[in-house]
């Protein structure tokens, strides 16, 4: 069916899902990774911030952002499925479960998009696989685990903005 | 009536006769040779009428005597004197001797002198109601005494050595008795003594107002210092009274002022600070709109960043042969794929396109209202800054004016501290003036007092009415003249030395035996003259009035005579005067065998034991 394209659909769209997901399985091709890691280093590739004060992230530190976590699996699902629709990953079958690897050809399409933002989400992503150095998929999903309500409630001055726009 | 009448007499001894004298009511006259008893009886009536003197033991006779008793009346009431003639106390009983006697009645012991409040002299006086009798005793303190029954004896007994005094008979002589015998020679004349009279103890006096004095100088003093002390003050400071309340008032009016301008910087401190919290929290709020206004520019910018990225990602993508359909996964060239949601590049290209266009529109729309909001936050901060610099500016205003006030507030209070010394150095030279016109009064009473007190002599305390002394004068005239005394025999009475002149000459120029009937006759007078005032008691004893009294011998015929008219005629003026007062003469004179009265009783003592009565004392 073809559906309507809104802002809900535009942005993390299974094809947007799907660029990061081939970013995140090229840049951890080390790794045998399967859908909740990749939802995990997706999430921290466009909030380094998070893991990494000192770092910045490539989206906005919005409120409530670590949300997003909860809602991408099926459009990350998605993502992938349109990204083995045109052979750029394949997927293999293990004790993790479905895994995911990017093939050759999924490597040439990385490198052939020239945007800036597709370049920075590359190096955010290998600032990223430095910065978890020898995590285990498995850590690193516990971390985020024990972090995820702290994300996104940066916002303390509500009580002044309620005050100021009430005038 | 006769106040006090004297009884009996009679004395006695474990060993000897009782010896008794009963005297006559009226005049009695005891004659006789000397040492027969005649002063010895006198004595004794004075001893027994309290007195510290026993009588003599000069007569042989008298020894082994132990007690004496006088029976008397007091104004009728009968009383009989017992003491040890050695001394003592004396024993009263109310009843007569015979009583005593004869029947052991009860007696009182009381002292015999004045001392205490029972005493010999006070039962005697007492019924004769001249107890209580006020004597001045020192003009100068104003001391009084109660007249004692031996002042009365001072001038109803006359003994052999008064009689012939060329001094008043009513002096004894000591010349600090002299006031308390004028006192009672008052008394006796006027009636009046000194009960109510009270005067000024001057040395007392003197010293009271002396200390006052003193004291009140020592306070000028004092407070003299204190005044130069404040002056002093005021010189070195420069201060001048006369400014001051001006200044004063001056002075807090600009304190108020002060006080007002420093509420009022306060209230606009505050109101600035009140300001400045909202300043600053609308800061904040607008702090918190610009951070969530940049967030989402940052977002708007990664989304286009996204946009862009996915068009191209798309543009390369939808080249790219699809190996299966990624929704159905079945492969698209063979078939079996239902047409089932495929993914149109196209269209989502054109999404993308609109998408990007909008975020962009959004993004251009964002910067005026980021700008409006920094600008408001400039403005918020400059407010701040220009709240912040007025309310440092009020503060520093704030600590001027502070100090302008402590200083102004230090000027007053110094200020009131002089004033406060101006003050308290006027009200104490105020007191100096106060204190000076009193110690001035002061002064002028003791002076005034004092001269007073050197005019007024003791004499005139105890001065007697005109009238009182030219009675008793008219008295004595009509005594002397009837005894043919003198030449002249106008008596006239002398209140300084309290003594007579009859006809011009004074008593004390007379010889001895003239004296002796003139100091007789002259208490005599007084007595009369005190009849109707009842202020003596009505007793007179003389002893030997005319012993030494001899007259002038004369040629009767052949024969040199000593004539005795005058001792006649002084006998006659006695028995004349015992109708109301009891008269008992001693004398070795006696009158003359023809020589006989009624009121007359003579007793008459021998001096031998051949006939008559020896004397006193009974002989064996």
């Amino acid at each position: 069916m073809n559906k309507g394209f809104t802002v809900d659909n535009i942005f993390n769209s299974p094809l947007e899902i799907g660029l990061r997901c081939l970013i995140i399985l090229k840049t951890f091709n080390d790794r045998v990774l399967n859908i909740q890691d990749i939802i995990n280093l997706d999430y921290l590739t466009l909030h380094l911030k998070d893991f990494n004060e000192d770092l910045e992230s490539v989206h906005p530190d919005i409120p409530y952002r670590s949300g997003e976590i909860s809602v991408k699996r099926i459009v990350c699902q998605r993502g992938l499925q349109l990204m083995l629709s045109k052979g750029l990953i394949t997927k293999n079958f293990n004790e993790k479960g479905i895994c995911y690897e990017i093939t050759s050809i999924g490597t040439l399409f990385v490198d052939y998009i020239s945007n800036s933002y597709h370049v920075k989400l590359q190096e955010f992503c290998l600032m990223l696989y430095k910065e978890v150095g020898s995590m285990t998929e498995e850590q690193i999903n516990e971390y985020i685990t024990s972090n995820i309500n702290e994300w996104g409630s940066e916002f303390i001055n509500d009580s002044y903005l309620d005050d100021y726009l009430k005038l | 009536m006769k106040n006090i009448v004297l009884k009996k007499l009679k004395v006695i001894g474990a060993t000897k006769s009782d010896a008794e004298i009963v005297f006559g009511e009226n005049l009695t006259i005891i004659s006789g040779a000397s040492d027969t008893g005649k002063s010895y009886i006198f004595q004794t009536i004075y001893y027994l009428l309290g007195s510290d003197t026993p009588p003599k033991e000069g007569i042989e006779e008298a020894n082994g005597y132990t007690h004496a008793f006088l029976e008397l009346t007091l104004n009728s009431t009968p009383l009989v004197i017992e003491r040890d003639l050695k001394g003592g106390k004396a024993s009263l009983y109310y009843t007569t001797l015979s009583d005593v006697f004869n029947s052991n009645p009860a007696s009182t012991k009381v002292s015999a002198s004045a001392r205490g409040n029972d005493n010999l002299s006070n039962r005697i006086l007492g019924p004769l109601k001249m107890d209580g009798v006020n004597l001045l005793l020192n003009s100068n303190t104003g001391k009084k005494g109660i007249a004692r029954l031996s002042d009365f004896k001072n001038i109803l007994f006359l003994s052999e050595e008064q009689i012939v005094t060329d001094k008043s008979p009513f002096r004894t002589g000591q010349r600090g008795d002299i006031l308390r015998e004028n006192s009672l020679l008052k008394f006796i004349l006027t009636g009046k003594d000194f009960a109510d009279i009270d005067l000024q103890d001057f040395p007392k006096l003197k010293a009271g107002l002396e200390t006052r004095i003193q004291q009140l100088n020592e306070l000028i003093e004092e407070d003299s210092t204190k005044v130069s002390e404040y002056s002093q003050e005021l010189i070195d400071n420069n201060i001048e009274a006369s400014f001051f309340n001006n200044e004063i008032s001056a002075l807090e009016n600009t304190l108020t002022t002060t006080r007002d301008e420093m509420e009022s910087i306060i209230d606009e401190v505050n109101s600035q600070k009140s300001l400045l919290q909202k300043e600053r929290s609308e800061h904040i709020a607008l702090n918190e709109l610009l951070s969530r206004f940049q967030l989402l520019k940052k977002q708007y910018k990664i989304d286009i960043q996204r946009l862009e990225h996915l068009i191209e990602a798309n543009d390369i993508f939808s080249d790219l042969k699809p190996l299966f359909c990624p929704y159905c996964e079945q492969e698209i060239l063979t078939g079996g794929h239902n047409n089932c949601g495929e993914y149109n590049s196209e269209v989502y290209n054109n999404a993308l396109n609109v998408e990007l266009s909008k975020t962009q529109s959004l993004l251009n729309d964002l910067a005026p209202t980021l700008n409006d909001i920094e600008q408001k936050i400039l403005d918020k901060t400059s407010n701040i800054n220009s709240i912040n610099n007025k309310i440092l500016e009020y503060n520093t205003l704030l600590l001027t004016v502070r100090e302008q006030f402590k200083k102004l507030n230090d000027k007053i209070l110094k200020a009131r501290s002089f004033h406060r010394i101006i003050i308290d150095r006027d009200t104490l030279q105020l007191r100096i003036n106060v204190f000076k016109d009193r110690v001035e009064k002061l002064n002028n009473d003791l002076q005034a007092k004092k001269d007073s007190n050197k005019s007024t002599k003791a004499s005139d305390y105890t001065k007697v009415d005109e009238s009182k002394i030219l009675k008793i004068e008219n008295t004595l005239s009509d005594f002397f003249t009837f005894l043919k005394f003198h030449e002249e025999n106008e008596t006239r009475f002398d209140k300084q030395t309290a003594d007579i002149s009859i006809g011009g000459k004074k008593k004390g120029s007379f010889g001895k035996g003239k004296r002796s009937i003139a100091n007789a006759v002259a208490t005599l007078g007084l007595i009369s003259a005190s009849k109707e005032l009842q202020t003596l008691p009505r007793l007179l004893i003389l002893d030997s009035p005319l012993t030494t009294y001899t007259g002038v011998k004369r040629k009767e015929g052949d024969k040199i005579v000593q004539p005795k008219d005058l001792q006649m005629r002084f006998f006659k003026l006695l028995i004349d005067k015992s109708s109301d007062i009891q008269i008992i003469v001693f004398d070795n004179e006696e009158p003359e065998e023809n020589f006989t009265h009624d009121k007359l009783k003579t007793i008459k003592f021998t001096g031998t034991k051949d006939f008559g009565r020896y004397g006193f004392f009974p002989v064996d």
